[in-house]
């Protein structure tokens, strides 16, 4: 069995890099949750190269507006096709934002609209057990962005399972940092991250 | 019988010949339009407007034609005319009888003997046969044809209605099967423009998405039923046919139709209406400037399948960095598709009116919409492009991202240069002395060979790497770096940044890939630097010329900002899973806390017991025991779990009293000589 690589994607319109530390935190709390094979740094894919059908969860993120090119349309409803799974967070924090508004448009026309997830899905017990649905953020908690705590993440579903995570809680900002700095959170943040990897590699 | 009696005889047959031929040509006429209408409804199902109006222009071409025949044959109508006529066609006459009808003077007798003796009856069979044959034989042909065709194709025609069909009334003898005959008509959405039809006896039916389908046969309605999925259908009953009407599903479906122990199945397969494709023509790519004011050219193709409903460019602007951004955006150029299949756009994007700052990002894109009113409106969108407004610190500092256009812009000015002072020195050649030629000719091989560095620079910026390979390696003002040299360090600079590269194409390397047109621009400056430092221009020219366009090419084709790559964060697996070698832990080799004994660690592990019971209500229980057999060995932990109890009790949260007494239990954190080897995080 071949190990997991977190991807991430890189986009031609917008800030792709915006959160280049989440890859290692999030590698590091698989590691030291689970004993999946996981490969010990993330690899950075174009969203329109076909190497993006290699990796069955593709994070991402940014500020800017998103806009995919052809290309990148075309390969992300290839892996949306053939089972993979695109996690989608505006690190923007601000639901009215032109990258909410302009991704979700783009993944409407690329794999369909999105819709709340339950927050009893799968996805919240797939691992760490979330009751309340998906964890809250620093960003949502003190008000930043759009002033508000979403109580869901948003979804397309093909066939029972999640094919587009859309996340406005700004995980790109909550998980950005050194893994070596996760021993001094009380709570580790980034839990909620091996419910994603442990969802796509079982779902 | 006199000559003026017989030419009025013969007018007389004449005229009634051109009264039969004009209403023959018109019958036929009519009858033809008539015959090949109904022959187009029999193959293409025309639609009730074309067919009401084939009948009103049947009737109307054959007045006309009929107006037309005799207007032609008006001579028939005047003696002086028919005399004319007998006098052409009866040479004999020798204009006697003109004389005598136009009374145009001579012997009368003489004259009318002279007729007398001419007999004009053959020439005038002839030419009332020619009149009257051919249009009375179309006429009759056609009537006949029409005639023939079916009874309900001809009642399609002749007395068209809205809702009428092929469907012809069953017959005694015909078969019993309820769905035999089966009908559907075919009503595209009106914004389609499409003309409705109708299909007999399908097996399935595809028709555009919204469109309405009515299915029709014999049967008793009492007994029918009809469903599409889980869904059931209405039937109405018009005498003895039954009808159903429904909407194009939007994904294929099987209508079922039942009666009794019989059933039809139905594929309903719809066509989507495709949305517009838009293609962005200008900018035709991205692209970064200085300056705040301008304009910039924008220019875009929409097409669709049925017909566009309006275009426009859409435009954001954002401004700031790292986690602060605010966006603007907008229309402009907004045009009516006037139900066009194809529209162009084209406007100035003024850039004064924007308000632009340094660092402001605009992204353009056209977006066109379809008049589908059913199913839509289809929207879409053409590839975004992104016009960067550099900051006016922007190039300041070695920190920032390698600027390829600034690069390509001062080496394509120098190499132009260089090949302008080459073509001179080429042209004066003939005048100079060698000597002169040679010495010359190095001194524009040593710039020519400082721009090649420059490129080199260029191409490992890119890359990654700290500095030229060139300037590491070589002396000042002497290259020792090869081409193919240069491509083996530049791929080693790329593979050692950490990672693969970026992207790249599958059938070449990254280096390749990436900088294909410097690299090419620098082996061609390598072939002009050897021409030119052996007193060679006329040689060096082609290459000169060579790295100028790969240097032009460059700038086009690539984006003008490349962002960096982010330095890779490596996981020590092991290490975070506690597996690394018994040297690398902690020399301590303890836990990272002090525990309070065999009696506390008894306590500690009935306490981890417990709360794996939690939220169960036994865990209450077991946790006021608890307290109570740790009163007198570890009071405050005791003391700790009382306010735990109380909230579980109240079914609050106890989360935070439940760590706490975890907490006094485990003891304080153990202290080493040295940093532990590892986070320690849950």
């Amino acid at each position: 069995m071949s190990e997991f690589v977190f991807a991430t994607a890189q986009y031609e319109s917008g800030d792709w890099d915006s959160a280049p530390l989440v890859p290692a935190n999030v590698i590091d709390s698989v590691a030291r949750y689970t004993s999946l094979a996981v490969a010990p740094t993330g690899v950075i894919v174009s969203l329109g190269s076909p190497d993006l059908l290699r990796y069955p969860l593709v994070f991402l993120t940014g500020h800017l507006p998103v806009r995919f090119s052809q290309a990148e349309s075309r390969m992300l409803g290839e892996l949306i096709g053939r089972g993979g799974m695109l996690f989608v967070d505006d690190h923007n924090h601000d639901v009215d934002g032109v990258f909410h508004r302009t991704a979700i448009e783009e993944i409407a026309r690329v794999a369909g609209p999105l819709n709340d997830l339950p927050n009893d899905h799968p996805l919240y017990s797939a691992y760490f057990h979330f009751t309340g649905g998906p964890p809250t953020t620093s960003h949502e908690l003190n008000g930043w962005g759009d002033n508000l705590v979403h109580k869901h993440l948003q979804a397309v579903q093909r066939e029972g399972r999640i094919a587009v995570l859309y996340s406005s809680k700004d995980y790109s900002s909550e998980w950005n940092y050194h893994p070596e700095t996760k021993r001094f959170n009380s709570v580790d943040n980034t839990r909620f991250a091996v419910n994603l990897v442990v969802y796509a590699l079982t779902r | 019988m006199n000559a003026r009696a017989r030419v009025s005889a013969t007018r007389q047959q004449l005229s009634a010949a051109v009264i039969a031929a004009s209403l023959g040509w018109g019958l036929a006429v009519a009858m033809t339009l008539l015959l090949l209408t109904a022959l187009g409804d029999l193959a293409f199902e025309l639609p009730y407007e074309l067919r009401a109006a084939a009948r009103g222009v049947a009737i109307f071409m054959g007045v006309a034609a009929t107006l037309v025949t005799a207007f032609r044959s008006r001579g028939a109508w005047r003696l002086g005319s028919v005399a004319l006529w007998l006098e052409e066609n009866a040479p004999t006459l020798n204009y006697a009888l003109v004389t005598l009808i136009l009374d145009a003077g001579g012997s009368t007798e003489a004259l009318e003997d002279h007729v007398a003796r001419v007999d004009w009856r053959a020439p005038l069979r002839r030419r009332i046969g020619r009149g009257t044959v051919t249009p009375l034989l179309v006429a009759t042909l056609a009537t006949g044809a029409f005639l023939l065709l079916p009874t309900n194709a001809l009642t399609r025609v002749r007395s068209p209605r809205p809702d009428d069909g092929f469907l012809a009334p069953r017959g005694p003898g015909e078969s019993s099967d309820p769905f035999h005959p089966l009908q559907v008509r075919i009503i595209p959405p009106a914004y389609s423009g499409l003309a409705g039809r109708t299909l007999q006896d399908p097996l399935a039916v595809a028709a555009l998405q919204g469109s309405r389908l009515q299915i029709e046969g014999h049967a008793s309605a009492e007994t029918l039923t009809a469903g599409v999925g889980d869904s059931s259908l209405r039937v109405s009953t018009n005498g003895d046919r039954w009808t159903i009407s429904l909407p194009m599903p939007a994904r294929p479906r099987v209508l079922t139709l039942t009666t009794g122990t019989r059933h039809r199945l139905l594929t309903l397969e719809p066509e989507p209406d495709s949305i517009p494709q838009v293609h962005l023509l200008l900018p035709s790519r991205d692209t970064a400037r200085r300056d705040l004011t301008g304009v910039v050219q924008l220019d875009a193709r929409a097409r669709d399948d049925f017909g566009l409903e309006s275009a426009w460019f859409e435009y954001i602007i954002s401004s700031g960095e790292g986690e602060n951004f605010t966006f603007r955006s907008g229309v402009i150029s907004r045009r009516s598709g006037d139900n066009k299949q194809s529209l162009g756009i084209t406007t100035a994007l003024s850039l004064d009116s924007l308000r632009l700052a340094g660092g402001n990002v605009i992204h353009v894109r056209a977006v066109a919409r379809d008049r589908n009113t059913s199913t839509g409106p289809g929207l879409a969108a053409s590839e975004t492009r992104t016009i960067r407004i550099l900051r006016p610190d922007e190039g300041d500092s070695v920190s920032v991202d390698a600027m390829a256009p600034a690069q390509g812009d001062s080496s394509l000015l120098s190499q132009r240069m260089l090949l302008l002072l080459t073509e001179s020195l080429q042209r004066r050649r003939p005048r100079l002395r060698r000597d002169t030629v040679i010495e010359e000719s190095r001194a524009i091989a040593r710039d020519q060979s400082a721009l090649r560095r420059r490129v080199a620079d260029v191409i490992f910026m890119r890359l990654g790497g700290e500095g030229s390979a060139e300037e590491s390696e070589g002396a000042e003002g002497e290259s020792e770096l090869t081409p193919e040299a240069l491509m083996r360090a530049a791929s080693d600079t790329a593979m050692a940044n950490g990672g693969k590269p970026l992207d790249f194409s599958e059938d070449e390397s990254p280096v390749v890939a990436l900088n294909r047109p410097l690299l090419e621009a620098y082996n061609a400056m390598w072939d002009a630097g050897r021409e030119l430092e052996i007193g060679e221009p006329g040689r060096a020219i082609p290459h000169m010329r060579a790295a100028l366009e790969a240097i032009q090419h460059a700038r086009q084709a690539e984006r003008l900002y490349l962002r960096g790559q982010p330095k890779p964060v490596v996981v020590d697996l092991a290490r975070v899973r506690l597996a690394g070698k018994l040297t690398d832990a902690n020399p301590a080799g303890t836990g990272p806390r002090v525990t309070g004994g065999e009696t506390t660690g008894r306590l500690l592990d009935r306490f981890t017991a417990v709360l794996e019971l939690l939220p169960d209500e036994r865990a209450v229980d077991s946790l006021t025991v608890l307290r109570i057999d740790a009163l007198d060995t570890a009071p405050g932990f005791a003391q700790a779990l009382a306010p735990a109890i109380a909230n579980l009790r109240a079914g609050r949260d106890a989360t935070e009293s439940l760590v706490q007494a975890r907490r006094l239990l485990a003891g304080p954190a153990a202290t080493t000589t040295g940093l532990p080897s590892w986070s320690g995080a849950p």
